[in-house]
């Protein structure tokens, strides 16, 4: 099957919906949303983060060349909608021949089997029509990606082929076929004596010659072909009758069957793919529209992170004049595995968090980002434990706290090497000695098993436990919008 | 001559009904192994079955018969379709593979000689009715025939202002056509079904016409083969699949560690058993079964079983029952060792499982009861079953130790498992259930039953143990807490 979404053996981490919604990726995707089904499929690839630097350059490469060539994204738009529809069509008819071979003796039928193999034959024809047309169309264009040099040189192996033109003569052939046609089969018996092979021939490969048949030369003698021996035979309408000659053409309805399926299933991810590059689309002129730089994000497997002049993406598209906000920087050595971020309330530590999270999440995704530079590992999967709204009732406090470790409880279970976990104020709903004490417990251990992760908190007791293997950033109360600095 | 049996049934000899049924070697056999259990036989036929049994334990005839046994299948197989094609090609093509099969069978019958008397006097039979030569004759016209056929084994069928059937010319195929068309575009062809279809009447007849010469030859060439379709192979078949079966169970029994043996044949009047089982709980429990010793003699040709409820006494009474069967058949049986007797019956009265009001189900006990009594000899195994129980104690107690009186008057061997503890004291030898270990994976207590001089012990205690309600239990209860019990 081809993909432009995803090459070759690409492998998916996982990023559950719950971590979209805490991140308010849902809320930025409404700003470039299309219709409901493709917002959805849109946000199920952000839940699939690619794993693999290659794979998620496959991924910039085919935005940057629908970017750069003007019309080829609405062409194949186009074209690969037909495909689709074709599809659709062709799956409809299968599910009403399923339903006619259901009876047996409607499926021994030879005019049925016939004009079932016309309606192969006529589909395998568009189809192989539509193949090429799209080969021409995306030949005109001067394409870098490599998906998309695959998906040409792909439809090129079967439009460029010397058998294209016999596979379409052959098909209108059978078009033509009917049940007064000249018809010659070639049967075949086994050891047992019972036929196993039925297959329809052309008409010049039998030669017979009767007494009757034979062709002047001159005005009195009469000069016969070669003979070749025959009998005759006396068609009966019997059940081995239909069932033996009904199966030449139901053979090569199944050759055609698979053909047709085949290409279709080679194609028929693109149109759902290039939903997803439509709705990236949006999204980079929603960017441009609002004078916002954007980068494809550079990865590292040395697990370095380093993002400067980043924009948070929620604030950038909720307000009508993007210079309102504050980009900020944010890096992470490959010796440190966490940040934990300090600062007052209200002074945008949930807002940084959800930035550098974002910006990771549509990183991985292929996607470019609101930033000057960025340089990213890749993570294997991304989690969020995020503080229970306040406005609860105090009764259910006990109840907060319990709920918070267990949904620890299940990241720590899923959580592995590379993973990139996000603490939002957690454990506020208990003491604060033994909230910090949990939280520091909980982020060594997310050190010493390679997570790496970003914890927002106003505990500062954590510092005692965490010590020199994480970077301590603290919200300066000088900015609305946040800015950080590195507090020593 | 006719071609010998390869298992030789007496009729006369057979079991009664309830036999394999009560004994469960329905769990443990199939129907085409049990139709031959149904019967014993004499003691030159057990001493055949058991040479046939060991000779199966070499590779070289284990394979030889399984060849034949597959061969003749082939050829029962062949003969159905024969006879159900309506089609006169297809017959003829039929009994080509027929005479085919056939020559087959009588080779394989070759590779079976000087491993058992029974399969000698088969390949015997064979190799004097197809010398050397005439088997070299018929693999040269089989060889000729094959050739024919395949000559012919392609055609045309031409449908045009006639229709007409043509030798095969150099044809175009459509499939391939297309076919090398998808290969060159990289496409993969779809998986072939198979297909069959019978010639019609008509396009047989055609065929025929066509391919005249070509038939006439095969059919001449046949009539050496004789009348094959009327050769009927199908109580070898059922013969070879009992060997094979018996010794494939009993192959499973071994790997699992469980002892099998075949028993000598004891002069005097004894039945020995060291570490016997109840094989019929194999596919249930597998190498759990707990074997105990069974031993008969004149001093002891009868025993009472008493004991606990699940306690086994009902599976001993079977181990016994199924083994005397299982020798009196010439099949192996499932002890350490054995020496047995020659017995010709086995009498079995088990519970039935009609529900009779309690003087109805009696009299049907005492009337089966009587039955067995009345028929069983010296060379006789009585086996009963909680016989009685649908009456008061001391009726039941009474005609137990009349049954038990019979038996031994009769100079037959018995077995009597029973509830009724009066017979303790009936001077009959007496068995009963021993506990043998109480420390197993699932902690289930384990038994097996052993003979006892003495009185059963009250089956109250144990049953009391079992649960944690003695007296010692109940302490140690509340010392460590009733939660570990619960």
């Amino acid at each position: 099957m081809i993909s432009i979404l995803n090459r070759n053996g690409a492998e998916f981490g996982n990023v559950e919906r719950k971590v979209l919604f805490d991140l308010s990726i849902d809320r930025i995707v409404g700003y470039f949303r299309q219709d409901e089904r493709k917002t959805d499929k849109f946000l199920g690839n952000l839940c699939r983060p690619l794993l693999k630097a290659e794979d998620i350059v496959y991924r910039q490469e085919v935005i940057s060349d629908f970017i750069t060539q003007n019309g080829l994204f609405s062409g194949l738009s186009e074209y690969f909608a037909g495909f689709s529809e074709m599809k659709k069509d062709y799956e409809q008819s299968k599910k009403e021949k399923l339903r006619n071979s259901v009876n047996a003796a409607v499926s021994d039928d030879i005019p049925l089997n016939i004009s079932l193999l016309q309606a192969d034959a006529f589909a395998l024809k568009r189809l192989l029509i539509l193949v090429r047309t799209i080969h021409s169309y995306i030949s005109g264009f001067e394409i870098t990606s490599e998906a998309l040099k695959s998906l040409k040189c792909s439809l090129g192996v079967i439009s460029d082929s010397p058998e294209y033109k016999n596979m379409l003569s052959l098909c209108s052939e059978f078009e033509k076929l009917n049940s007064h046609s000249s018809l010659n089969f070639l049967l075949t018996t086994d050891e047992c004596g019972e036929i196993t092979g039925s297959r329809l021939i052309t008409e010049d490969s039998v030669r017979i010659s009767e007494t009757s048949v034979k062709k002047k030369k001159g005005l009195f003698s009469k000069e016969e072909k070669e003979y070749y021996p025959f009998s005759e035979y006396i068609r009966a309408n019997t059940t081995a009758y239909r069932k033996t000659f009904s199966e030449a053409f139901r053979e090569l309805s199944q050759l055609i069957e698979g053909y047709i399926v085949q290409i279709l299933g080679n194609y028929s991810e693109i149109a759902g793919e290039l939903n997803f590059y439509e709705m990236a689309l949006r999204y980079c002129n929603i960017l441009r529209s609002r004078k916002t730089k954007f980068v494809f994000p550079v990865f590292h497997e040395n697990g370095e992170t380093e993002i400067s002049g980043l924009r948070d993406l929620l604030l950038l598209l909720e307000r009508s004049d993007s210079t309102e906000v504050v980009s900020n920087d944010f890096s992470l050595s490959p010796t440190k595995s966490g940040t934990v971020i300090f600062g007052d309330n209200g002074s945008g530590k949930t807002v940084y968090l959800r930035s550098v999270a974002v910006c990771a999440v549509f990183a991985q995704s292929g996607l470019p980002v609101a930033a000057d530079a960025v340089t990213l590992p890749c993570f294997s999967s991304f989690f969020t434990v995020f503080s229970e709204s306040e406005n609860r009732d105090q009764a259910l406090d006990m109840g907060r706290f319990e709920k918070e470790v267990s949904e620890i409880s299940v990241v720590i279970s899923q959580v592995s090497e590379n993973s990139f976990v996000l603490l939002n104020e957690v454990f506020q709903s208990t003491a604060y000695s033994e909230g910090a004490e949990a939280l520091s417990g909980i982020l060594h251990h997310l050190s010493c098993i390679g997570v790496r992760w970003i914890c927002v908190t106003h505990m500062k007791d954590v510092l005692h436990h965490l010590g020199d293997s994480v970077k301590y950033l603290t919200a300066s109360e000088n900015f609305k919008i946040i800015k950080f600095k590195f507090e020593n | 001559m006719n071609r010998p049996e390869l298992i030789e049934i007496d009729e006369n000899a057979v079991f009664a009904d309830n036999v394999l049924e009560n004994l469960r070697l329905d769990k443990i056999f199939p129907l085409s192994v049990l139709k031959y259990l149904k019967y014993g036989c004499c003691r030159e036929e057990v001493k055949e079955r058991r040479s046939f049994f060991r000779a199966l334990e070499n590779p070289v005839f284990n394979d030889a018969l399984n060849t034949l046994l597959e061969d003749m299948m082939r050829f029962e197989k062949t003969k159905e379709l024969f006879r159900n094609s309506a089609s006169e090609t297809r017959k003829l093509y039929l009994k080509v593979r027929l005479a085919d099969i056939y020559v087959k069978i009588i080779t394989d019958t070759v590779r079976m000689k000087g491993f058992c008397r029974k399969t000698d006097r088969y390949a015997e039979f064979f190799s004097e009715n197809y010398p050397n030569e005439v088997i070299e004759k018929m693999e040269s016209d089989l060889c000729r025939i094959k050739e024919i056929l395949k000559s012919v084994s392609e055609f045309c069928v031409s449908f045009r202002s006639k229709a007409m059937l043509s030798k095969k010319y150099q044809p175009q195929i459509y499939f391939e056509n297309l076919k090398k068309c998808g290969d060159a575009m990289g496409l993969e062809p779809p998986v072939r079904r198979s297909f069959l279809s019978d010639f019609d009447g008509t396009l047989s007849d055609s065929f025929t016409a066509l391919f005249r010469t070509e038939v006439s030859e095969v059919i001449t060439l046949l009539a050496s083969f004789g009348k094959l379709t009327d050769t009927d192979f199908s109580s070898d078949i059922s013969a070879a699949c009992f060997y094979l079966q018996i010794k494939e169970f009993t192959g499973k029994v071994k790997v699992a560690g469980l002892p099998v043996c075949f028993p000598s044949f004891s002069a005097d009047k004894t039945i020995h058993f060291e570490s016997l089982y109840d094989i019929t709980m194999f596919n249930r429990i597998g190498k759990d079964i707990v074997p105990s010793d069974a031993h008969f003699d004149a001093s002891a040709p009868f025993y009472f079983i008493i004991g606990a409820n699940g306690g086994g006494k009902t599976t001993f009474l079977r181990a016994v029952g199924v083994n005397i069967l299982l020798t009196m058949t010439g099949c192996p049986v499932f002890a350490d060792s054995a020496s047995v007797f020659p017995l010709s019956k086995i009498y079995l009265h088990f519970p039935k499982d009609e529900r009779f009001e309690n003087s109805g189900r009696y009299d049907e006990e005492v009337r089966r009861a009587n039955e067995m009594l009345e028929n069983a000899d010296d060379r006789t195994l009585l086996l009963f079953n909680e016989t009685f129980s649908g009456t008061d104690e001391k009726k039941g107690s009474e005609m137990t130790v009349w049954a038990a009186k019979e038996t031994v008057k009769k100079g037959a061997f018995g077995l009597f498992v029973t509830h009724f503890l009066s017979v303790e004291t009936s001077g009959f030898p007496l068995m009963q259930c021993e506990v043998i270990n109480t420390q197993n994976e699932k902690n289930k207590r384990t038994f097996r039953i052993v003979r006892t001089e003495n009185k059963a012990h009250s089956f109250a205690l144990d049953i009391l143990r079992k649960y944690r309600l003695d007296r010692t239990s109940l302490i140690e209860r509340r010392k460590k807490g009733n939660d570990q019990y619960t």
